[in-house]
């Protein structure tokens, strides 16, 4: 059963200049257990598909189609009902790990608001004033047992430790603990190793596939590195200009591209074992008058006139799916 | 995504906020109207000689279509003389704020790039300056010299400039660690080019956002010294000038004090409203 | 005796760290601590390491935006660190350098002409109209159409504007170009046509480059020779071939280890070459560990690593290693 439906997801934001049309008709399952990763770059709606899951998106955001979470659509549910899934059954873990923490607190007081005022969608002063009082020993364990899991070292002192004392790599493996406490179904991630140099990116890619294994949790990760997605993903969906262009196993997509797009990003990625470089032309589109049929065609060395006129239908081959009139008759 | 798809984003951006904003689009009118009264006073005046002259058999008159404001204790048309002293006022308080800009907004922005000892001076005299009410300053000046036009703007101006030399200050501490500064001191640039051409064209939005909402407070500072008899000296119409002779009167004869003091009201409020509109379009966040 | 444009001896930048009302110096951040290398003429020197490591310090130092703590750096066989400020400044003409961010290393509030034109004018090159000339020329140069000239930063794509850093960079016919990860900020696809575009800036114009990165890839694709630094010091000095066959210092195999491969072929060049590391972080500047500063991570560190700092070990003519596995 899958956790996640996504179905003709289309997101809209109005703007002085028009409506700017980011996103449209996205649809893909996340099953339980499964790691997907929504890759493409900047300008490609990843990030806003994410937002969407999370319910984050600003006030002047139009979003069309069914968001379906254990059969339930997020989009159609109420305030109280969404404070009980978004934050326990979806969590999220951000770009940039200082920037998402408060200052002021240290991390036991962060622990603190997660176990007892999450899930709630009112809290008053009162619960904050009965918040500050002593912690029991129960709590504190927790706390020390979700640190442990993340691996980091003297949990106690770290406990103890305000967000700027300590390096990227540990805070974000603190907003992984975080993120796990309430024991959720589904882990959003905002390209979480983007701040942080390689080696670390490495541990913080393998603890969360550990985690994934432990927890049989489902992850949705958004990239821009294709290396990353592939290290970390089952599954593949390459985003171009708000549109889906293919979706597949994540080696198979990789090694073997199927859409210009894709073909045209791996091309572009200077590898160890060298190689020329080759770019794509061309550069983002209008958003507000974007361009008619695939929104790649501009920018595609095999287009053609169909591709100018018609958006393609997606094509499946040997389970793969792409979005381009190459593979498919009309 | 940038708004490099979208042709004149700023100007559209700014025309879009400006539009949206009931708040500025009426400060935007009301500086706009006191800034034509300014200019064209004597045109619009009902009565223009009455900025002089005196008719004693008309005074103490209570507004009517003749006199839309009343007369005042010599009988002079109030309204005609609260839309002349539009020039006096808005002259001084236009032109404190421009002179305490030219003197110490340059001299902020250089002293807060090269730092050092010249740092210290600097703003240890600023502070002096700024420990001392500006009013108080103002007054203590005014009461030395003779009162004129151009004495009243000197010694508001003395109580100014300061403030735009800490505003230059913070401002240039900030910019002077951005890349494109970076790269400016890389292809040899001095501090001439870059506290100038790099810097201070970075630094104009936040000061003409300050400026703006000062003018409003300098024209109430002006008022107050006139008011206490250290501005320009009578007949020559004035808000505060004005404020003070009427204020015996009160509260029989209402409308000599109340139509200049509308005026003061109305002319701080217009340009409050539109530096905060100017804020809102520049989208500046620090303004001391 | 090959001809060396740029000669970095034993250069170390340290900023002080201050404390109470007086400002006391209680320590000192060590960015670059002891580095040396030296540039052949119309290659490309890749200098490589994590954030924090010193690289973009060691940058700016070279040129000049940073005074050195000590050291030499020989430019054209002139030590330009004892010169006059004023002679520094003309020889530096002949270097120059593009950042990182393309997007804050151009004044906003500036069109592009001005932008490209403000080292002439600085240097008071040519007339103004002189300088449009040069401009347009070098907006061609970098494939920007001349409408650009008249356009602002913001109207630019990410791409366009590192171009505009780039057409900046080439105002003063440099010889000897920085480039501080020039491409991080930008997406892959527009990285690889600013990859091309650079490497066909070197061969036509005989250019030197020395690349800033944390990207092995683009050390790959673009360098002969590379330096491997790691908490401001260098630890292995080797050219771009064999540090994908033969990469001695541990630190170098862990950064090897650590990259996500694309392609299968890389995953086995990873596996063969990798190292894991134990898990840990970048000592501080500050306070570095005594002895080899890799030692706390190092799986393979001994007593002595631990005690004195390695020395360099010449393994072969072009090939360099400051560990102690190898003395």
């Amino acid at each position: 059963m899958s956790i996640l439906e996504v179905k003709n997801l289309t997101v809209y934001f109005k703007t002085f200049a028009g409506l700017s049309k980011v996103v449209e008709n996205i649809s893909f399952t996340l099953g339980k257990g499964e790691s997907l990763a929504l890759v493409g770059e900047s300008g490609s709606g990843k990030t806003t598909v994410l937002k969407t899951v999370l319910g984050v998106l600003p006030s002047n955001a139009m979003v069309k189609g069914k968001l379906l979470f254990r059969g339930i659509n997020l989009l159609e549910t109420g305030n109280e009902e969404l404070s009980k899934i978004r934050g326990t059954e979806i969590t999220y873990i951000p770009q940039e790990p200082l920037a998402a923490l408060n200052p002021l607190y240290t991390i036991e007081d962060h622990f603190l608001d997660r176990l007892i005022l999450s899930g709630k969608s009112k809290t008053g002063i009162l619960s904050y004033i009965r918040l500050r009082r002593k912690i029991s020993p129960k709590l504190k364990n927790i706390m020390l047992k979700y640190l442990e899991k993340v691996k980091i070292p003297d949990p106690e002192r770290v406990l103890k430790s305000y967000p700027m004392q300590l390096s990227g790599g540990m805070l974000q493996r603190i907003l992984i603990a975080l993120a796990i406490v309430s024991n959720p179904s589904i882990l959003l991630a905002d390209e979480p190793t983007t701040a942080l140099d390689v080696v670390t990116q490495k541990e913080i890619i393998e603890l969360l596939k550990e985690l994934q294994r432990d927890l049989g949790l489902s992850i949705l990760y958004v990239t821009h590195d294709l290396g990353v997605a592939r290290t970390i993903a089952d599954k593949v969906i390459v985003m171009y200009a708000g549109h889906m262009v293919e979706e597949g196993k994540t080696s198979k997509v990789l090694a073997n591209p199927l859409h210009p797009y894709t073909k045209g990003l791996v091309d572009s990625i200077p590898k160890l074992v060298g190689g020329t470089l080759h770019g794509i032309e061309g550069g983002l589109i209008d958003y507000i008058n974007p361009p008619k049929g695939c929104r790649f065609h501009p920018r595609c060395p095999k287009a053609r006139d169909i591709c100018r006129r018609e958006r393609p239908k997606p094509v499946e081959i040997n389970g793969r799916k792409v979005y381009c009139w190459l593979y498919g008759e009309e | 995504m940038a708004g490099s798809t979208i042709k004149h984003y700023r100007l559209k951006l700014a025309l879009y906020k400006i539009k949206h904003s009931p708040t500025t689009m009426a400060g935007v009118a009301i500086v706009a109207i006191f800034v034509f009264l300014a200019l064209f006073g004597e045109y619009i005046a009902p009565y223009p000689e009455d900025a002089y002259s005196i008719h004693i058999e008309r005074k103490f008159l209570p507004p009517s279509l003749d006199h839309l404001f009343g007369t005042d204790a010599v009988g002079r048309d109030i309204f005609s003389r609260v839309i002349l002293a539009t020039r006096v006022s808005l002259g001084i308080g236009v032109g404190v704020v421009i002179l305490s800009v030219l003197i110490g907004f340059p001299l902020g922005l250089l002293v807060g790039y090269i730092g050092g000892i010249w740092e210290a001076i600097v703003m240890r005299l600023t502070d002096i300056f700024l420990s001392i009410p500006s009013v108080v300053l103002a007054m203590a000046i005014a009461a030395m010299v003779q009162p004129t036009l151009e004495n009243a703007m000197f010694a508001l101006v003395i109580g100014w400039w300061p403030w735009y030399a800490r505003l230059g200050f913070g401002l240039a501490s900030t910019l002077k660690n951005e890349d494109y500064v970076l790269a400016a001191k890389s292809f040899g640039a001095g501090w001439g080019h870059i506290v100038f051409r790099e810097i201070l064209p970075n630094a104009i939005p936040i000061l003409a956002v300050k400026a703006s909402l000062d003018v409003g407070y300098a024209i109430l500072a002006e008022a107050l010294l006139g008011f206490i008899g250290f501005g320009v000296r009578p007949p020559t119409p004035e808000w505060g000038t004005m404020l003070s002779e009427a204020r015996i009167y009160l509260p029989n004869i209402w409308w000599y004090a109340t139509f200049p003091g509308l005026a003061i009201f109305l002319a701080v409020m217009g340009f409050n409203l539109l530096g905060d509109g100017l804020r809102d379009i520049l989208d500046v966040r620090e303004i001391s | 005796m090959p001809d060396y444009i740029l000669e970095v001896k034993n250069l170390k930048k340290y900023f002080p760290i201050t404390a109470g009302i007086f400002n006391r110096i209680i320590g000192w951040v060590k960015a670059v601590d002891g580095v040396s290398f030296s540039v052949e003429r119309n290659t490309t020197y890749a200098i490589v390491g994590e954030s924090g490591c010193g690289k973009s310090t060691l940058a700016r130092t070279i040129i000049g935006i940073y005074e050195p703590t000590s050291g030499s750096i020989f430019f054209n066989g002139i030590d330009i660190t004892k010169l006059k400020r004023r002679e520094r400044i003309r020889i530096l003409r002949r270097m120059s350098i593009v950042f990182q961010d393309p997007t804050s290393s151009l004044n906003p509030r500036h069109k592009v002409v001005d932008i490209i034109t403000a080292p002439l004018k600085v240097h008071k090159i040519g007339s103004p109209s002189e300088r449009v000339e040069k401009a347009k020329e070098l907006v061609k140069i970098v494939e920007l159409d001349e409408s650009f000239l008249n356009k602002y930063p913001h109207e630019l794509s990410g791409g366009q504007r590192q171009r505009v850093a780039i057409a900046r960079a080439l105002a003063l016919e440099p010889e000897l170009i920085l480039l501080d990860e020039p491409t991080s900020a930008l997406d892959v696809s527009v990285q690889a046509k600013i990859l091309n575009l650079l490497k066909q800036l070197q061969r036509k114009l005989k250019l030197t480059y020395i690349l800033i990165t944390h990207n092995l890839g683009v050390v790959r694709n673009f360098a002969d020779h590379v330096s491997v630094m790691y908490a401001g010091k260098i630890v292995e000095t080797i050219t771009v071939n064999k540090i994908f066959s033969e990469p001695k210092h541990p630190y170098t195999r862990a950064l090897i280890d650590a990259i996500p491969s694309v392609t299968l072929e890389e995953e086995e060049l990873v596996k063969k070459l990798g190292l894991k590391i134990k898990p840990g972080e970048p000592p501080s500047l500050s306070n570095p560990p005594p002895g080899c500063r890799f030692h706390p991570r190092c799986p393979l560190a001994t007593e002595r690593c631990k005690k004195e700092e390695p020395k360099p070990v010449l393994i072969s003519s072009d090939h360099v290693v400051f560990c102690h596995l190898f003395s």
